[in-house]
């Protein structure tokens, strides 16, 4: 098991970071996501042994967070969200020095340094000094750190921010390559939802410091009740009418799109017949599969907290996630 | 894109001690200090009393050879003009009763003179960007999230200052040692004077261990590297100012309060008190160390060395508890 969380609670004086998180986690690449403050930076700092847990145990490749911090630091990298250049340095002794933290001797962890700069793409900027480099390549630089002493498994905390399109691709396509051809496993941690979807194999939500979900992507997009979504041109409402009067239930997703409950096969002849029917056309016709984003967006609303008299957040029904969680 | 790339592989060769893990900080601390050019230039400047140094150990050498006694001799003008006409005519006579305590006296005149500035200056372009540049940057989670402590990180710190405060101070020290026992007229100079090396590496650890702990701590205070330089010269001037005006006055004249205001008396106090020209002296019967020489080699009666050792203990460990303080807090962000 790549981490084990057993009623993980952290506690800063009056407010709850996190809130006995239980879970298994398998390895391969994890998205970790959260609205801002819900406890995703302090769960990595844990994992890492920065911080103390208030209660409960945490394991990270079966070392105990507690007692051999030193033996996780050494199989896990760590790559912050926080600018942390080491002033004064080139970008190729900034990783020598991250390797050399790790134990490297110096020769090697100069050569490793070279090895590493070029698998993440910085060039001849290597001797340039950091402070001198663009975010992009300073997230280059930081990736390179934090895979110089060959860990086991990296922490990635918002790999992708304030880098252009190239650079963003080559950075998610490494990060897949990382755990599919080395067996580096990989979290990480972001905002940006189509990353998560581009290169991760499991989701973990958090929110409020609360474990919201944790699951297959590929588990967690398939809907909980079969249904397909029509994108037509052509009076909407029309159509809605016919469909129903085939006795089918529809509910809108958008301007000119219907969700419409039921297996895919029986309810396309129906929806062409209505369509026919309105003189509409149907534009496209597919089983509907659940958005990170709306997966994403359901697990947190169940965390806010309801304004009196507001009904209980929630989107449809078959995106009512919150609390799934496949350990 | 590098014409050929090797692409991702798993590191498979050795790893250094675990013991040694402060070392890569120390020594890159070294490797990007040695890049100012005014360190450097300071770093030269620190051999420099050497030239004043090296004769006046030859002197001592032919004041204690046989052969010269009574003899005009430029260098032997320049030891009577140091120690007396009358301590130099003691030494003349029983010179191996005397040498060990002569030799601690030139150490100590070496160490409480310009030693101390120098060592003041080095300080003041080594530490003030050490931690102050970690803290501006969070580049602590670079080296918290490696297996590394908060004692190795103090410690590698520490050790880049200390490397240079020592080529400035004990490493001349030293070379002036070995250069005088390479001339010494009989190699019994070597087993009469052994217990002074020991000595001045102490002394020098005493003066350079509290003052670089201190200038860390102010280091971790901001971050501003030019803010901790004006902090640590705030701290020694005016701590040693206020000293000097302090004991000037008549209700405190006979007080110690004074001398816990200067980190510069508390440390050149200790190292006196380390080299023990006194207590050396005492034990040599016939010995008379004239006054303006006692005030360089020995400690002031108000203020004892094992006072100013509880002092600097005292200021190093709060300057310890600071630093991990200091450094620990951004971790719980």
């Amino acid at each position: 098991m790549l981490i084990e969380l057993e009623n993980v609670s952290k506690r800063y004086g009056a407010f709850q970071a996190l809130d006995g998180l239980q879970a298994r986690i398998r390895p391969g690449v994890i998205g970790l996501l959260g609205p801002n403050g819900a406890g995703k930076s302090t769960l990595i700092k844990v994992l890492l042994g920065l911080v103390k847990l208030t209660t409960g145990t945490a394991r990270v490749l079966g070392h105990d967070t507690r007692k051999e911090t030193r033996a996780i630091r050494q199989v896990v990298g760590y790559m912050p969200e926080d600018d942390c250049i080491l002033a004064g340095m080139s970008a190729v002794e900034a990783v020598a020095y991250a390797g050399e933290l790790a134990r490297l001797p110096y020769l090697n962890s100069l050569r490793r340094a070279h090895e590493i700069l070029d698998y993440v793409g910085v060039d001849e900027e290597r001797y340039r000094p950091v402070e001198s480099f663009s975010t992009g390549m300073r997230q280059k630089m930081r990736m390179a750190q934090a895979l110089v002493h060959s860990p086991k498994l990296v922490f990635l905390d918002e790999p992708t921010s304030g880098m252009d399109p190239k650079g963003r691709a080559r950075m998610l396509r490494l990060v897949r390559e990382l755990f599919h051809k080395k067996g580096v496993s990989v979290v990480i941690s972001t905002h940006i939802l189509t990353d998560v979807e581009n290169c991760c194999d499991s989701v973990l939500i958090l929110g409020r410091g609360k474990l919201l979900v944790y699951d297959d992507l590929e588990t967690l997009r398939k809907p909980v009740d079969a249904s397909v979504q029509v994108t037509i041109d052509g009076e909407l409402g029309s159509f809605e009418r016919a469909l129903e009067q085939r006795g089918l239930k529809t509910s809108r997703v958008g301007p000119d799109e219907l969700r419409i409950p039921g297996d895919g096969e029986q309810v396309a002849g129906a929806v062409f017949l209505a369509a026919g029917e309105c003189g509409a056309t149907v534009r496209r016709l597919a089983r509907s599969q659940n958005s990170l984003e709306s997966i994403f967006l359901d697990a947190v609303a169940s965390t806010a907290a309801p304004a009196p008299g507001a009904k209980a957040p929630g989107g449809s029904p078959k995106n009512d996630l919150a609390g799934r969680s496949r350990t | 894109m590098p014409v050929f790339e090797l692409g991702y592989r798993a590191y498979e060769g050795q790893l250094i001690s675990p013991r040694l893990r402060w070392w890569a900080i120390m020594r890159t601390g070294i490797q990007l200090a040695w890049r100012s050019k005014i360190l450097r230039r300071v770093q030269y400047l620190a051999w420099v009393p050497l030239l004043y140094m090296i004769p006046l150990f030859f002197g001592i050498g032919l004041m204690m050879d046989p052969a010269y006694k009574g003899a005009r001799h430029p260098l032997l003008g320049m030891v009577r003009e140091l120690f007396g006409p009358r301590l130099v005519n003691a030494v003349q006579e029983n010179p191996e009763a005397f040498r060990t305590t002569i030799w601690l006296m030139a150490f100590a005149f070496l160490a409480g003179t310009i030693q101390p500035i120098i060592t003041g200056v080095v300080v003041t372009i080594i530490a003030p960007p050490l931690i102050s540049n970690d803290v501006r940057t969070k580049a602590f989670l670079v080296y918290f999230s490696k297996p590394i402590s908060r004692w190795e990180y103090v410690l590698g710190k520490l050790g880049t200052i200390v490397f240079f405060a020592f080529t400035t101070t004990l490493f001349p020290a030293i070379a002036l040692y070995v250069l005088s026992i390479a001339f010494s007229p009989s190699f019994g100079t070597l087993f009469d004077t052994l217990s002074v090396l020991p000595k001045i590496t102490l002394g020098y650890l005493a003066l350079t261990v509290p003052s670089a702990l201190v200038a860390l701590f102010i280091s971790s205070l901001t971050t501003q590297a030019r803010f901790a330089s004006v902090g640590w010269i705030v701290t020694i001037v005016f701590g040693h100012a206020a000293f000097q005006v302090l004991s000037n006055t008549f209700e405190l004249r006979e007080s110690t309060f004074p001398f816990l205001l200067s980190l510069f008396e508390s440390v050149h106090t200790l190292q006196l008190g380390i080299l023990g020209v006194r207590d050396v002296a005492s034990q040599v019967p016939g010995m008379l160390i004239p006054e303006h020489i006692m005030d360089l080699c020995a400690p002031d009666p108000r203020y004892s060395p094992w006072t100013a050792f509880v002092v600097l203990a005292g200021i190093s460990a709060l300057c310890v508890v600071g630093i991990f303080k200091r450094i620990s807090a951004p971790m719980k962000i």
